[in-house]
């Protein structure tokens, strides 16, 4: 089985098990533990799943706005020590979170991600071409994420903990997010797919998620990626993706110009990997999948770096064998892709590097 | 006693027929079958400034304990002042009292949100020598629900009381009676509760709430041991499936919709470079 080895490979199978993980963590870790390990890693699945591992970042990041700051100011209490402690830890938490693994949450862990991503596979086995978003049609996206993170996740919690908005907007993204809806019918419970019909801020929260849900699920099959796009995750994550010890890397080639295939290799269409380098290659919607590194065709050009330490980069070998078993644009081809193919394109890669 | 009492009555003896009458009475109390929801103990808990206040109703207990999941010794409270408390998730109550010949155990919950330990130890410390706790508790932001189940078990001297009778009353009239299996465990499926109030987030709302006992009697009878705590509306309350599953099918419609749409011009950009 460890023959068929490649970096696309082993992610997925990082994929799966944190799926696994994060949906039906509760049912390995123990009732209560899934609880403790929320304190220590608040960056996981979601909230609403009754057998979930932990809890994603953004609930407490809600919850915080919401009850504390929101309420604090409100009721004029002392907007101290007791206030403050929590949500000093809180960013805390998250903050060495982010500075451990940067952005490879969303392109390894995050469980609608995956499911998206699976959602993919399964659209190209059915023989569904994938689709791209052209680099000019990606101005009108990426603004989304940004809208997402300041109005639904930072704005409506405070301002129902002020009292402005009703108390179902404390949590507006958990609201309208089509992962509550989806890791919870995952483990066969489908409370989170009904619309409430207690208040007619719930219900248009809960019909809003239901649409998007519905038709995130479809997207997803020729889309890749198609709800990352706009996740306030991604928009909070690349807040502190310069000061992550996990990096992507790219120097200047003279073949970038004419090549892109990092740039149809990218499951976010992203434009900047290929016409930049640099920083500016690293961009704020990069998920850190490692797709671009796998399918550069020239040694050296895009790593994947943890502190100073280069764990994956990109190899002419290797990107002539992933070819095989899979095209940049994500088709799947009927090849299979060996560990002892990987190990030598690596160490050609190197030998090649050494003698310039 | 029964017998005695009936003796008593038709013998036209008033003092000795009342002073049955008493016996029959202070025999009850530790007798759960005949039992309603106003006569047994209760316990309220609130939440203030100065810390829990405590208020029995229905006994006057001699003692109070308060565990923690920091600490496996109980701390004795006193029912006079607010009680401080100095960790946060789950809190075990429990007051301790005799009333006519019959020693009571009662305790309740009470959840902080502070982060900490779990209360899988609090659970099983040994507590009391009569005992009756949930196996689980609800995690964070979650409660027990109408017509959701959940395990419940019964120990006396720290061993699992089998083939024993629970009783289980709520504060709205209902009550039931359940076996325990051959690990002590019983399984409790909360009654059906719907209601109209707002009760979205019931988890912080426990005005939307009934109060629910389960009692058991010791062996010898002489012993009762109940736990009290609340459960909130069904899960299906003010939710609805069958819309929430049409709109999720709406949305992928539009998402078939978009991706043929967006084929279509392809189509006829194609067919007018065609024609030309």
């Amino acid at each position: 089985m460890w023959q068929k080895f490649s970096l696309g490979r082993f992610r997925f199978i990082v994929q799966l098990t944190m799926l696994f993980f994060m949906v039906y963590g509760g049912l390995i870790i123990g009732h209560y533990a899934a609880d403790k390990l929320t304190g220590a890693l608040p960056a996981l699945s979601c909230a609403y799943d009754k057998q979930s591992g932990a809890y994603c970042v953004l609930i407490p990041l809600q919850h915080q706005l919401h009850h504390r700051i929101g309420e604090a100011l409100v009721s004029a209490q002392q907007f101290s020590y007791t206030v403050l402690m929590p949500l000093f830890f809180t960013i805390l938490s998250f903050l060495g979170f982010y500075l451990l693994l940067g952005k490879m949450f969303c392109g390894w862990v995050c469980p609608l991600g995956t499911v998206q991503e699976l959602m993919g596979k399964l659209g190209r086995r059915l023989g569904i071409q994938p689709k791209f978003i052209a680099p000019e049609q990606l101005g009108k996206v990426r603004p989304i994420k940004w809208f997402m993170l300041l109005a639904l996740v930072l704005l409506f919690p405070l301002l129902a903990g002020l009292g402005v908005t009703p108390h179902a907007t404390g949590d507006a993204f958990c609201q309208v997010c089509p992962s509550r809806i989806l890791t919870t019918v995952m483990t066969g419970d489908w409370e989170q797919l009904a619309i409430s019909t207690s208040d007619i801020t719930s219900t248009m929260l809960g019909i809003i998620a239901n649409l998007l849900f519905g038709f995130i699920l479809l997207t997803a099959l020729t889309y890749r990626q198609p709800f990352c796009r706009g996740c306030p995750l991604l928009a909070w994550n690349s807040l502190f993706q310069k000061f992550a010890l996990m990096q992507l890397v790219k120097r200047e080639h003279a073949r970038c110009e004419k090549c892109g295939v990092c740039h149809q290799a990218c499951p976010m269409d992203i434009p900047e990997i290929w016409q930049k380098h640099g920083k500016q290659a690293y961009h704020e919607d990069c998920i850190l999948c490692g797709r671009c590194a796998e399918f550069c065709p020239d040694d050296n050009v895009i790593s994947l770096r943890f502190a100073k330490w280069s764990w994956f980069t990109s190899a002419r070998d290797y990107y002539k064998a992933r070819t095989k078993a899979e095209s940049p644009k994500s088709e799947l081809k009927n090849a299979t892709f060996t560990l002892e193919q990987m190990k030598n394109s690596l160490k050609q890669a190197r030998e090649r590097k050494d003698a310039k | 006693m029964l017998r005695w009492s009936l003796i008593a009555m038709h013998s036209k003896l008033p003092l000795l027929w009342i002073g049955l009458l008493f016996a029959n009475l202070v025999q009850a109390e530790c007798h759960l079958e005949t039992q309603t929801w106003d006569n047994l103990p209760h316990l309220m808990v609130r939440p203030s400034a100065d810390g829990l206040q405590i208020k029995p109703k229905g006994f006057k207990p001699s003692e109070a304990v308060l565990w923690d999941v920091a600490h496996e010794t109980g701390q004795s409270i006193t029912l006079d002042q607010p009680t401080r408390l100095s960790a946060g998730n789950y809190h075990w109550l429990q007051l301790m009292g005799e009333q006519r010949e019959c020693y009571i155990t009662l305790a309740t919950t009470y959840y902080d949100a502070k982060k900490d330990n779990s209360p899988r130890t609090l659970l099983t410390l040994n507590k009391t020598n009569l005992i009756i706790t949930p196996v689980d508790l609800p995690k964070e932001h979650q409660q027990f629900r109408g017509t959701e189940t959940w395990w419940f078990e019964v120990k006396q001297d720290g061993q699992p009381m089998i083939n024993q009778t629970v009783y289980y009353w709520d504060s709205v009239g209902n009550q039931a009676s359940l076996t325990s299996n051959n690990h002590g465990r019983f399984l409790l499926t909360f009654p059906t509760y719907t209601t109209e109030a707002d009760n979205t987030h019931a988890g912080h709302n426990k005005r939307d709430s009934r109060q629910f006992a389960v009692w058991i009697a010791s062996n010898t009878q002489s012993q009762i041991s109940g736990f009290e705590y609340r459960y909130t509306p069904n899960p299906d309350n003010q939710h609805n499936l069958v819309w929430g599953t049409i709109l999720a099918v709406i949305g992928m419609i539009s998402a078939i919709l978009l991706l043929v749409r967006m084929k279509k011009p392809k189509k006829r950009r194609a067919m007018t470079e065609e024609s030309k």
